[in-house]
Order: C-alpha cells, then structure tokens, then sequence
C-alpha cells in the first residue's frame, strides 16, 4: 500500500508572517477518540475498534517554525472474542504506549504539521479457558502524522484539537485518533 | 506590490509493507491437465528415467544440463542456476507424459511445462521396464499461467554416476524446505511443507522445535508472532507464552495452515514420505526434556515400520548442550551438535553440524568420519558456495534453502 | 558501491528544498569463507534511491533538516547483503534527520 500525502500553502502577504518568538517549551494533553483500521486476516470479525485514547507531548519551540518534542499516551487498538474449541470462547485485548520523537511545524498561524518515529510497547492479553495470558512487545519501527490546530486563550494556556495517524511496524497495525488537546506553554 | 509567498510543504511519499513479500501463485493447468486421462508410470521405469539431461533448446535460460530425478511425490528437473520444474507424470499407450510447473528459485519468474516421451524415442523401452538409449522428451514453457509456448527439448546423456548411487549424501531442507522469503506455495515449518518438500530434491529436512506454556512442543522458527510467518491474528508476542490451544485456534500461517505439533510433523515424515533425515535445531533449553521422549517414540515408530530415516536432536547453543547433558542417558539421544567437535564428543553426538562459514574444513570432518559420525553445515544458499563445497568439501549433507540447486550439483557429479 | 547522484535545490527565504537521486552500482564483490574465496568482478545496478529534504532554521541560526528517501535496491547497505539470495527490488524507505550544529 503507498500513501502520498501532499500539501502545498500558498500564501500570499506583505510580510513573512513569522515574527520571530521566544524560545519556550510546552506541555500538552489530549484526550479522545481512536479508531483502530482493521486488517486483521485471522480474527478480525466483530471486532471492537473504537475506544478512547489519551495522549501526554512536551514540546520545545524555539523563535521559528519548528517544534522539537516527545509523545506518548495509551491507546487501545481492539477488542476480539474468538471460539476457542467448540463451547469455550477467548477475549483478546491489544493496547499501545507509544513513545515518539516528534518534528512539528507551524504552517500557518495556529496550524501545526508533524511527523513522528520512535517505540511502541504493544500489549497482548488474552483470557479464555481457564488461561489468561498477557505478552508485551517493543516495536521499533513506529510513525505518526499529525496534523494540529492550537489558538492560544492567554500566554500560557493554548487549546485544541488534533488528528493523529499511526502505524507500529512490529504487528502492522495502524488507527488514527482524534483528540481535544490542551497545552500549557511555560 | 504584495509579496506572494509560495510555501510547499513536502511531498511525503509513504511507503507502508513495500517489503511484504507477495505471494507468486502457483501456475496450474487446472482443468485442462491431460495427466488425468493417463496412467501411473510403473515404479520400475523410474530410475531409468533419472540421469543427466542435454537442454538442446533455450540454454540461454535453463543452461546445458539439467538433473532429472524422481521423487516420492513426482519428478524434477533442476538446472545450475536455480530454475527448476515441480512435474507429474503419467502414460497413455507408449507416450509418457510429463507435465507441471517451473520457477526460478531466485527471483519470481514461472510458468507452465508441457513434456512428453514419444513411444519412438524412449517411451516403449521405458514403460517395458527396459534402459532406453535414447531419450528425448520435447515440449514447451510458458509465462506464468499462459499456455506453453516457449520450446523445450532435453536430451539423455547419461545415468547417474556410481559415485552418486552410492553416496549417501542428505539433502536437507532448511525450515522443512524453505523459508517463506522464497516464496514457495507453502508455509515453512508445516506439514504442507514436510508433504511438498521432496518435490523440491530434499532427502531430510531441518525444523524448529519449540514449546508451549503448557509443554507442548511445536515447530515454529521466530520467538514472537509475527507478520512473516503468519497471517495477522489476534495474538502477538512470544509464541512460547500461548497455551497449544490458543495457539492452535488462533494463528495460521501465511499460506493458512496451523502451527504443527513437533509429533505431527515426525510422525507424518515417517508415514507419509521417504525422507531420510530430520533435523530439529532446537529454539530453547526448555524444549528438551519435552522433546526426547517424542523423539524416541518417533525413532521406534520409524523402525516397526522399517523406514531407514535418523532424527536428531540439534544442539545449537551451550544451554540445550546443558539441558541435554542433564539428561540421564544423555549419551544415547541421537543428537547433532552445531558447536565445537570436542563438544560433539562429549555429548557423543551422531551429526557435527558447523556454520557454512567457517569453511569446509576438511581435516575436522575427516576426524569426525574416522569417529563414525556424520558431519553436514548449514545454511548454504549461493549457487557457486554450493558447487565449491561439493567439489572441495567431503560433508555428508548439506543444509539449505534451494534443495534444487544442491540436487543439480550432487547428482551431475561424475 | 559507487553512487552516482543528481541533486536539484530551491532555496526559498526561510527554507531549502533538494530532490536527490542516486543510483547504486556494485563494482566488485568477493567473499571468502574458510579457504574459499568466491568473487563477482561483474558491475551490476544493484538499485536507486529518491530522496527529498526540507532545511530550515530551528534555534538561531542552527540548521535542522529532516528529509524522506527511498531505496529501491536488491542489497540495503546497513544489512548484510553479501550473501545474497534473490534477484528482487526491495524498497526500503529511511528518515533521514540532521542537525547542523
């Protein structure tokens, strides 16, 4: 599958837009909604997909356009009952903690891009027949694309929303989120 | 005058599972297979059948020679440069009729093969059970599944020589016969693999034993779940943490078969094929003491049915050396080691296995000769490694991933 | 390995742009194993990459660049690719970042 993401602004002004700011960090929550894309071959029917994520970034934003930060949060991928002999059913739960090294950029005021890569630790739990079993993985191969709308209430306090892709290499799994952020910049 | 800015933010080209190997159908005449009007070629006809081949047609593609060799679940022609021909047989009146499949072992390249023996150059001598001096078989290749149009014609040149009809030399198949990378139409480490294995000119095979949470031992090659070797399920991690039957209900492999008890899969090499030789390197210390009393049912399964087959318990590391040493009786497990030949020793292992990269190292197997043990390496995949070590080498056996390339350069040997 | 490239490059007042591509061309290859030496002397393409890069300023005057390239090769250089076993394109993807201190 190829993904082509392409976004041109044009803009048109007397000035650049960017005055030159200060250098400061943040710290943003978020909470919301993910949806897991389902591509499961084996198990994939009646899934539950959707559920709700959290999300912790700091950022450093020095006077120009890029932000340098680290992500994490939890997020539960999916739900699934499967028939494990004829009259015993199975559950099985995936969840992710996604730790990411963040590249944002301010596009237009209050609009954000970015790009993420870094680990996942992916836990697999599953319980039926009188066994429960709970297996953890570290992904290494993990991206995120963002896309971030942030208005500043006062200088310290900023809210917004976000859109998030991801995708964790080790068991290919990939959901996107929505989510409400709130960031306090210091 | 207004300053346009004209920002571009990126063109950003993602590319997700462009590696993933792709599946190469497998190319078949389905329905339009003459082979089911005909008739089982009669088990005397076989050996003269086998031998050396002149390719007089499209050497360009195939080379000079080709190996043509039956085995037990039909015939395959294999050439030097890892194109080979999975075939079947039969015969109609005096024509033998050849047909199947070829593919290119290194790259994705296949088609259709149509062959045949006419009465007149070689058939009638054949199927009387007589050697024919003179065999042609004539027919064609295509591209995948288009019909064969592609001329092809072989002609006998000679038998096997005495030195390869008395060798003893073992074929063995990596993972049963080849990892899923080669894209075979069967999942490695499988029964569908052990099933299809001989067709691709193993004599044994190489597997890898592991075991549940609750002791039941498999054969499966990764440590975790994952998207190489299966299709994507509802597990992850590592696949020892599962019970058998979480493991059996909710993973399949990436061709769709289950993940096979290491009994299944003994049990099906000695009923079901003549494979002479299995290898089971084993994935951890724990497996062990599971692992010897399925190997030595296997072992006496093997002998009330008569089949001349050895199975090895494989010592890859120091802790299965140490957890087979623990064993009482340790000295009586048929075992293959991979480590030093003092270790072979003291354990009194059967097989010396060393990595192919150290060389062939001549004077070392010779010792292990002299000691009445066997020596093979492991895993030898490179046409011109494959053709040296048989040249310059005095290995019983060799491990690898192209079964067919190690068949070609055994089987010319004069 | 040689490696041939063409690069092309936009500098705009804050940002810079290059669109590289390279081919990749293995001139000899010779491996030994033991007392065996097996050598390839025949060049052969083993592939070409495409890569696009963004530079622009992150904290004064320092440089940061972060770029998206492409491999499409039979043998990926941080991976062993002596020992090779498929004649097959591969493409492997890499993300590239830099910080010009």
């Amino acid at each position: 599958m190829v993904l082509v993401f392409l976004s041109v602004v044009v803009y048109s002004q007397k000035n650049d837009s960017v005055t030159v700011r200060l250098n400061h960090y943040t710290v943003t929550v978020g909470a919301g909604w993910t949806h897991y894309i389902n591509n499961l071959q084996v198990g994939g029917e009646n899934l539950q997909k959707d559920f709700a994520g959290v999300s912790v970034k700091f950022f450093w934003e020095p006077e120009h356009r890029l932000s340098l930060g680290l992500e994490s949060g939890y997020y539960k991928l999916f739900r699934a009952k499967g028939q494990l002999t004829d009259n015993t059913l199975g559950q099985v739960d995936r969840s992710i903690i996604p730790i990411l090294f963040l590249i944002r950029m301010r596009i237009i005021e209050n609009m954000h891009l970015g790009i993420g890569t870094g680990i996942a630790l992916i836990t697999n739990k599953i319980a039926g027949g009188g066994q429960k079993v709970v297996t953890e993985t570290l992904s290494l191969s993990n991206f995120e694309l963002s896309g971030a709308y942030i208005y500043p209430l006062n200088k310290h306090l900023l809210l917004g929303g976000e859109v998030k892709l991801f995708h964790f290499g080790n068991t290919e799994d990939t959901m996107y989120s929505i989510q409400a952020t709130c960031a306090v910049r210091l | 005058m207004k300053v346009r800015n004209f920002y571009v933010i990126g063109l950003l080209l993602l590319i997700i599972g462009c590696n993933k190997e792709s599946l190469i159908p497998v190319p078949t005449s389905g329905i339009n297979s003459f082979l089911k009007e005909t008739r089982p070629i009669p088990e005397s006809s076989k050996p003269l059948m086998e031998g050396i081949y002149l390719v007089t047609t499209n050497t360009t593609i195939f080379g000079d020679t080709m190996v043509v060799k039956w085995n037990h679940s039909g015939i395959l022609f294999t050439c030097k440069n890892g194109k080979h021909f999975i075939m079947n047989s039969g015969y109609l009146d005096s024509v033998i009729f050849i047909q199947g499949y070829w593919r290119d072992g290194y790259s994705d390249a296949t088609g259709l093969c149509n062959m045949y023996i006419s009465g007149s150059e070689g058939g009638n001598d054949l199927l009387e059970g007589k050697p024919a001096p003179h065999i042609i078989l004539r027919g064609a290749y295509g591209t995948d599944n288009a019909a064969p149009n592609q001329s092809l014609t072989l002609q006998y040149l000679r038998p096997f020589s005495n030195k390869v009809k008395e060798s003893n030399f073992y074929i063995l198949g990596h993972r049963a016969g080849g990892r899923n990378s080669d894209r075979l139409p069967v999942s490695e480490n499988s029964i569908a693999m052990v099933r299809f294995t001989e067709r691709l000119g193993t004599t044994g095979i190489e597997v890898d034993p592991r075991i549940s949470s609750d002791g039941v031992a498999f054969i499966y090659h990764d440590p975790d779940i994952n998207t190489r070797l299966t299709q994507k399920g509802l597990l992850a991690g590592d696949v020892s943490a599962y019970t058998w039957l979480q493991l059996s209900s909710f993973v399949k492999l990436i061709h769709g078969e289950r993940i096979p008890s290491l009994e299944e899969v003994l049990t099906f090499a000695i009923d079901s094929t003549e494979l002479r030789f299995v290898y089971m390197d084993m994935k951890s210390a724990d497996a062990v003491p599971v692992v010897i009393p399925i190997q030595q049912r296997a072992i006496q399964h093997a002998k009330d049915k008569g089949r001349d087959i050895i199975i090895m318990m494989g010592i890859p590391d120091i802790d299965v050396l140490n957890a087979l040493m623990a064993y009482p009786d340790y000295q009586n497990v048929p075992s293959l080691c991979e480590l030093t030949v003092d270790d072979v020793r003291k354990v009194n292992a059967k097989v010396w296995a060393p990595r192919w990269t150290l060389g062939v190292q001549n004077d070392l197997v010779q010792q292990m000769h002299n000691e009445g043990r066997l020596a093979v390496c492991w895993t030898i995949d490179s046409p011109n490694w494959i053709r040296s070590y048989l040249d310059q080498g005095i290995f019983d056996g060799l491990v690898t991933n192209f079964p067919y390339v190690v068949a070609y350069h055994h089987y010319i040997q004069e | 390995m040689h490696y041939p490239n063409i690069s092309f490059g936009y500098k705009l007042k804050k940002m810079a742009f290059t669109l590289k591509g390279e081919l990749a061309i293995v001139g000899k290859v010779s491996t030994k194993s033991g007392e065996i030496e097996v050598s390839r002397s025949k060049t052969f393409l083993n592939g070409g990459t495409l890569s696009f890069y963004v530079e622009q300023r992150i904290h004064h005057n320092k440089v940061f660049i972060i770029g998206l390239k492409d491999n499409y090769v039979k043998f990926y250089w941080p991976t062993w690719m002596l020992f090779s076993t498929f004649n097959r394109f591969y493409h492997i993807p890499e993300l590239y970042i830099s910080w010009i201190l």
